[in-house]
């Protein structure tokens, strides 16, 4: 039945490296396919890419960065557009929020005018009316009396506030698909919840979200990826990947949850200089690992269920 | 009952309100809590709650308005001085920002040895941390060539080398990944059932709590609500509801 | 590209540091006459005296090599003075925050109020003349901004959880302050330093200039000084007022260079 839906963001073998004095492999050979109405997520650590594969999408990196790979947005091709063309669809079309909450907004605006500036840019309203509509999104964020606050200052904001602000600043625009990148860093269980709600709330959007927050990710996507040292080594529905995960990784990654009780392997994970290294890269911390591990394993097929290990061979 | 180790009376800490007419901010209002030993006490409350401020106070970070810390009994003035100084340590959230970024990780662990009169030798500091995972090449990096988790189990390290007796964990586990935070939480509950540590553990995350915690006391806007028992789950005691992928760990 | 660009004007300021630092230091080898020495006035620059000689008969040459080092050491010495007193003022009110706090920010607003250039003519006037006078007299006023940008720094610092562990750990305050707090400023104290130079040595040929600079001992701005009130620009003696103002402007961009730069790079 998803089938159905077009392909709104199509990935096609991204990589990303850094050269350098210290020569990074960020993201190693990373495929996805977004349609219309998914609600990705793409799961990981801290050093694990997946913030840099977002902002590879949208062409956001530094110069120093080397991207190969193909990006498009329907049948647009991201990484041939002019810079001019591309701003047309930022912002527009797909929208990002950005990490952090604290640096998504200038400081000198007032939230109101913030998350109403989109609207006049890319849709044309007049500033009165985007005024009085951007307080109905911030009402549908849940924020507590939006009138007073939305001419409030960003620095009145608490962190949980500011982050459901940037949403509403994000789809603003109308734009149909949504990056956001670690939304809930920082937040405490409570605001995250509220997150959540704003994210589900989103109706008709696609949505991309890079988090570390298992429980988060649960709660808010129909699909999840999971990105281990620069690689993608499972992909699903979000039903399935948490019902039956199949990757050694994800399966060690859901036990070590507090719901589940906390349980883990013995020894300590190496730090992310394997990557870009051939084998395995989950190979020094499995138990379940092989001679075959030696080889990088390819991305296998179960029925929708993609996973990057040699077990499923 | 077991011994008390740290008490506080009737805590209140105040911060001027920023904005210029508004009256005084109470963070902590009359808290009261104790501490026994081997005890893992839970103080859970949202961002705000005043949670922090109440255990910077108890470790002698923050002097105070009102209300007194007992420590065995006697009452601790601030600043702490002598033994109770050595004996009550804090690890905190953001292991990046925990040792001071121009030393390296062989110079800031050295000082806790001379504080403590230890010899300071490659063997003693090897040994220290290398029932966490980190090896003696680690030792002469600095700060920012280290991960997140290398450099909270080298914090955790660092500090139980003054053989602390109470142990403040300030969300210590909040910027790890699930794996890690595993891993750490392991390490504590085994090290507080070898020497019979106290820990007053500060999360956001009521399921870490639970799975932590002998006690957890509750903080609302920095007034001390109900205390529970937590209740363990996920592990032995509903068995239906264990996940699959657990049959995997013992 | 922006970094490489950076570190090329670095590199440049050095470069010109380094330069009046050797002839400051070879000043008695490189000066051909001993810059006190009377003989024919108003020479133009010749082969024998290459950028003439002044109206008592010295060498204009040897008088702007010998100038080098009172210049420098005035800059230098002052600038260390500036930095000093900013970073003692810095510490004590940044980590101590709360009554130390408020007296310092309190002094130290004053002392930034206080028209400095008159404060500093005034102390000229009433002190003994002598170089540790004219030290005095620079940096009377110009610790203000060194210690207004330190103490907010090492506010900052003081906030982070190491120094935090630090004083749970039972480190004494000295300790702390000296090895945790003071080298995680010395980008900071760097770039303070190398601007509070400059600044120095423009207020010192400034107050020369006026004639209020050091007695007997020959510097850029007293060369100038007397330049100017020789009449040297009527008669269109360019060998005698352009050089020293060409020194004072090339030793301020070097430092200006070293200041701003070791700065942005950290950014």
């Amino acid at each position: 039945m998803e089938e159905t839906h077009e392909i709104l963001l199509r990935v096609e073998d991204l990589s990303v490296s850094f050269e350098g004095k210290n020569f990074v492999q960020a993201v190693e050979h990373v495929s996805l396919e977004v349609r219309a109405g998914d609600r990705l997520c793409i799961i990981g650590e801290t050093g694990s890419g997946k913030s840099i594969l977002l902002l590879a999408i949208l062409r956001l990196l530094s110069p120093t960065a080397k991207v190969s790979g193909k990006a498009f947005y329907r049948d647009k091709d991201l990484f041939a557009l002019t810079e001019k063309q591309l701003d047309a669809i930022r912002g527009s079309r797909i929208s990002y929020v950005p990490q952090g909450s604290g640096n998504g907004m200038n400081p000198l605006l007032k939230v109101g005018f913030q998350v109403a500036e989109p609207m006049i840019a890319h849709r044309g309203m007049k500033r009165k009316e985007a005024e009085s509509r951007a307080v109905e999104l911030l009402k549908s964020f849940r924020l507590d009396r939006e009138e007073t606050i939305a001419k409030q200052y960003p620095f009145t904001y608490s962190g949980g506030m500011r982050q459901r602000a940037l949403i509403a600043m994000g789809i603003s625009a109308g734009a149909e698909v949504l990056f956001a990148d670690e939304p809930t860093k920082g937040l405490d269980e409570t605001r995250v919840k509220l997150t959540a709600e704003a994210f589900n709330a989103l109706e008709g959007k696609t949505l991309v979200c890079v988090t570390h927050d298992l429980g988060f990710a649960r709660s808010v996507s129909s699909r999840v990826s999971v990105m281990y040292a620069a690689n993608q080594v499972e992909a699903a529905s979000t039903e399935e990947l948490f019902r039956n995960p199949l990757h050694p990784y994800t399966r060690d990654m859901l036990a070590a949850m507090p719901e589940n009780g906390l349980h883990f392997r013995p020894g300590y994970a190496p730090a992310h200089s394997d990557a870009g290294t051939a084998g395995c890269k989950y190979a020094l911390r499995c138990d379940r690992c092989s001679e075959k591990c030696r080889e990088t394993p390819p991305l296998f097929d179960l029925g929708g269920h993609q996973v990057r290990c040699w077990q499923y061979a | 009952m077991r011994d008390v180790i740290l008490e506080a009376r009737g805590l209140t800490k105040r911060f001027r309100s920023r904005e210029e007419g508004k009256r005084s901010f109470t963070a902590v209002d009359k808290a009261s809590l104790s501490l026994c030993a081997g005890e893992t006490l839970g103080l859970l409350g949202e961002s705000g709650s005043g949670k922090s401020t109440l255990g910077q106070m108890l470790v002698g970070l923050i002097r105070p308005d009102e209300g007194t810390i007992l420590y065995r009994g006697q009452p601790l003035p601030f600043p702490f001085k002598g033994v109770p100084r050595q004996k009550i340590q804090i690890l905190f959230q953001h292991p990046e920002v925990s040792f001071n970024p121009q030393l390296t990780l062989r110079q800031s662990l050295s000082e806790p040895f001379r504080l403590r009169g230890k010899p300071v030798s490659d063997e003693a500091l090897a040994e220290c941390i290398s029932r966490f995972g980190l090896y003696p090449e680690h030792l002469e990096r600095r700060p920012g060539a280290l991960s997140g988790g290398e450099l909270q189990r080298a914090a955790l390290a660092r500090i139980l080398v003054m053989e602390p007796e109470v142990i403040l964990l300030d969300e210590p586990t909040s910027m790890l990944d699930v794996i890690t935070q595993a891993q750490i939480v392991d390490f504590l509950r085994r090290y507080r059932e070898e020497h019979g540590t106290s820990y007053l553990f500060i999360t956001h995350s009521t399921s870490l709590a639970e799975q932590v915690c002998h006690r957890i006391i509750h903080i609302r806007a920095g007034v001390l609500a109900e205390e529970e028992v937590p209740e363990r789950k996920g592990g032995e005691a509903n068995e239906k509801d264990r996940h699959p992928v657990l049959s995997e760990f013992q | 590209m922006t970094k490489l660009r950076h570190n090329k004007a670095m590199l440049a300021g050095l470069i010109i540091i380094a330069f009046f630092v050797l002839v400051a230091l070879f000043a008695d080898l490189i000066s051909p006459y001993d810059p006190s020495a009377l003989g024919v006035a108003y020479q133009k620059p010749s082969a024998e005296h290459l950028l003439g000689t002044n109206d008592l008969g010295q060498d204009i040459f040897s008088e702007m090599i010998y100038g080098v080092r009172v210049s420098l050491f005035l800059g230098i010495f002052s600038a260390l003075i500036v930095t000093f007193v900013g970073s003692v003022f810095a510490l004590i009110a940044g980590y101590y925050g709360g009554a130390a706090d408020r007296v310092i920010c309190a002094v130290t607003d004053i002392a930034m109020a206080v028209p400095s250039l008159p404060l500093t003519l005034l102390l000229i006037a009433y002190l003994k003349s002598g170089v540790f006078s004219l030290v005095l007299a620079i940096s009377i006023t110009a610790w203000t901004g060194t210690a207004r940008i330190l103490r907010s720094r090492v506010r900052q610092i003081c906030q982070l959880p190491y120094i935090k562990i630090e004083k749970t750990l039972g480190v004494r305050t000295p300790v702390i302050l000296f090895k945790h707090v003071l080298p995680n400023l010395k980008d900071i104290l760097l770039t303070r330093m190398a601007l509070s130079v400059s600044g120095a040595m423009m207020t010192e040929s400034g107050l020369s200039f006026l004639g209020l600079g050091t007695y007997g001992q020959k510097s850029w701005g007293n060369i100038l000084h007397f330049a100017f009130f020789r009449n040297s620009i009527l008669r269109g003696q360019v060998w005698w007022y352009l050089p020293p103002i060409i020194c004072i402007c090339i030793a301020v961009m070097g430092f200006m260079l070293v200041g701003y730069y070791g700065q942005q790079k950290k950014d």
